[in-house]
């Protein structure tokens, strides 16, 4: 059974050795810490995509984030597992529901964005359809729907840019029809890329 | 490699700006504008306000002119690094002398640093620096006179008799009791040296930055920058800074400037694509 779902952004700038005098991300990565550190002791499943444009040898970014918030809030991943970011549903939902039969509570997080072509200036340039597709995604969580969560879709997603729609579908699936509430759901785009932090429970709002 | 000025201390990726305060009224540059001691001292405020990390005054313009005695210099100097001093507590100061009394009398006022631009003519000058135990900053003139132009002058190879002279007074200074984290060696671009010999120290700086010393540069619009671009003076800035950039590349690690913001970027610019200093702020492509 899953107890919580957290979501957090996905960024290279997150990565300290990414880190110029001023620290960009630094911000951001305190606030997700922060929303970390209330997971110490329990048994977190890292829900990663794969990356978009792979060039390197190096684990996925969304692997590497994932695990540096958690080192850096003390919390310890039990397991990853990590999606293609181009995901089909299908596979999507398999992952999930393995993770939702498996035995004992779970804690998901999920490293994921919305789009990243949400203005002139974004690494994608402006997409028009970004902001609203973005609104699903954010109104989904913010309600904690998971079937909201399994209908984004996955060819506009990859137009988009969009680094989150597997792993979000993933652990959509794995919460199966259990009822959630969400805690937190926060939605940013400093730099014209969707960033999510939010923190759903198991039980009924 | 490490080096201490006043109170701080630095490695070898230090790349300090060292910012000119001349209380002097007729320095080829400036022409007098900091002569009023008001002025030298808001130049002071605003050369620590653009970054520099350390001043170096002087009362005494490098060229010929009229003949400015110990008391007359330190009249324009001993008072005006008191003041500063009180101002400023944490910042390093170089006074610009040759002459030993001269030192001496600034030390005791609080000075840091002796710049002695002319080749070590007064041999009393590091017995001061080791009295007061502030640093000293060696220079190569070959051998000439204070205050006196190059004229003639050819070396078999320049850069090894920089290399020979400024080894020898580093040395000796260190064997008078200076210490050797504060001795600096300055090639003297122009100082007993035509263009061709500037130009060839710029190029072969690396075997002045690889003998284990502090190499201060002073290259701020200077005559050899002049001669290889056609600039006069006031027309030198874009060739100073290339020169700039080339020295930090081979290692320098003092630069005496007119002009601190510009020269700060630069040598921030290089810093960071050496790899000794991060970039500013970084989101292109890590968002």
């Amino acid at each position: 059974m899953i107890e919580t779902v957290t979501v957090v952004p996905s960024a290279l700038l997150l990565l300290p050795e990414y880190a110029g005098r001023d620290d960009a991300g630094a911000d951001l990565r305190g606030a997700a810490v922060e929303l970390l550190r209330d997971l110490a002791g329990r048994s977190v499943v890292l829900v990663v995509g794969g990356d978009r444009e792979p060039r390197s040898t190096k684990p996925a970014v969304g692997r590497r984030v994932g695990q540096l918030l958690l080192r850096l809030a003390g919390v310890a991943a039990a397991d990853v597992v990590e999606v293609p970011w181009d995901a089909p549903l299908e596979v999507c939902r398999t992952l999930g529901e393995a993770l939702a039969a498996a035995p004992g509570e779970l804690d998901l997080l999920v490293v994921a964005d919305g789009s990243a072509r949400r203005g002139e200036k974004a690494p994608g340039h402006l997409d028009e359809r970004a902001l609203p597709f973005d609104e699903g995604l954010v109104a989904a969580l913010a309600s904690a729907d998971a079937a909201g969560l399994l209908a984004l879709d996955p060819a506009l997603a990859a137009d988009l840019l969009v680094q989150g729609r597997a792993p979000l579908q993933v652990a959509a699936a794995a919460m199966g029809g259990a009822a959630y509430r969400p805690v937190r759901v926060e939605a940013s785009d400093p730099f014209g890329v969707l960033y999510v932090l939010a923190r759903l429970e198991r039980g009924g709002s | 490699m490490r080096f201490r000025l006043g109170r701080r201390e630095y490695d070898e990726n230090a790349r300090l700006v060292m910012a000119i305060v001349n209380r002097t009224p007729d320095s080829f540059y400036d022409k007098g504008l900091t002569w009023a001691e008001d002025a030298a001292l808001d130049r002071v405020r605003q050369v620590v306000a653009e970054g520099a990390d350390l001043v170096d005054i002087g009362g005494i313009k490098a060229a010929p002119g009229v003949e400015i005695d110990a008391a007359e210099e330190m009249r324009r100097v001993v008072g005006f690094v008191e003041t500063v001093r009180s101002e400023f507590p944490d910042l390093v100061i170089s006074v610009d002398t040759w002459r030993s009394e001269v030192a001496r009398a600034v030390c005791a006022a609080g000075a840091d640093l002796i710049n002695d631009a002319w080749g070590g003519a007064d041999p009393a000058l590091p017995e001061v620096a080791a009295e007061f135990g502030v640093a000293l900053v060696c220079t190569h003139t070959g051998g000439v006179t204070p205050r006196t132009r190059p004229h003639r002058i050819e070396y078999d190879d320049v850069v090894a008799d920089v290399v020979r002279s400024l080894t020898e007074q580093a040395e000796r200074a260190v064997s008078l009791g200076v210490e050797r984290e504060r001795v600096l060696i300055d090639p003297a671009h122009d100082f007993g040296k035509n263009s061709w010999h500037s130009l060839e120290v710029t190029r072969r700086l690396d075997e002045l930055t690889g003998l284990g010393w502090p190499v201060l540069v002073s290259l701020s619009n200077k005559d050899f920058v002049g001669e290889a671009l056609g600039r006069a003076v006031g027309e030198r800035l874009l060739g100073t800074l290339a020169t700039t950039a080339v020295s930090a590349w081979l290692g320098a690690h003092v630069y005496r400037v007119h002009e601190v913001t510009e020269t700060r970027e630069v040598l921030d610019m290089v810093s960071v694509i050496a790899g000794t200093l991060p970039p500013m702020r970084t989101t292109r492509g890590l968002a």
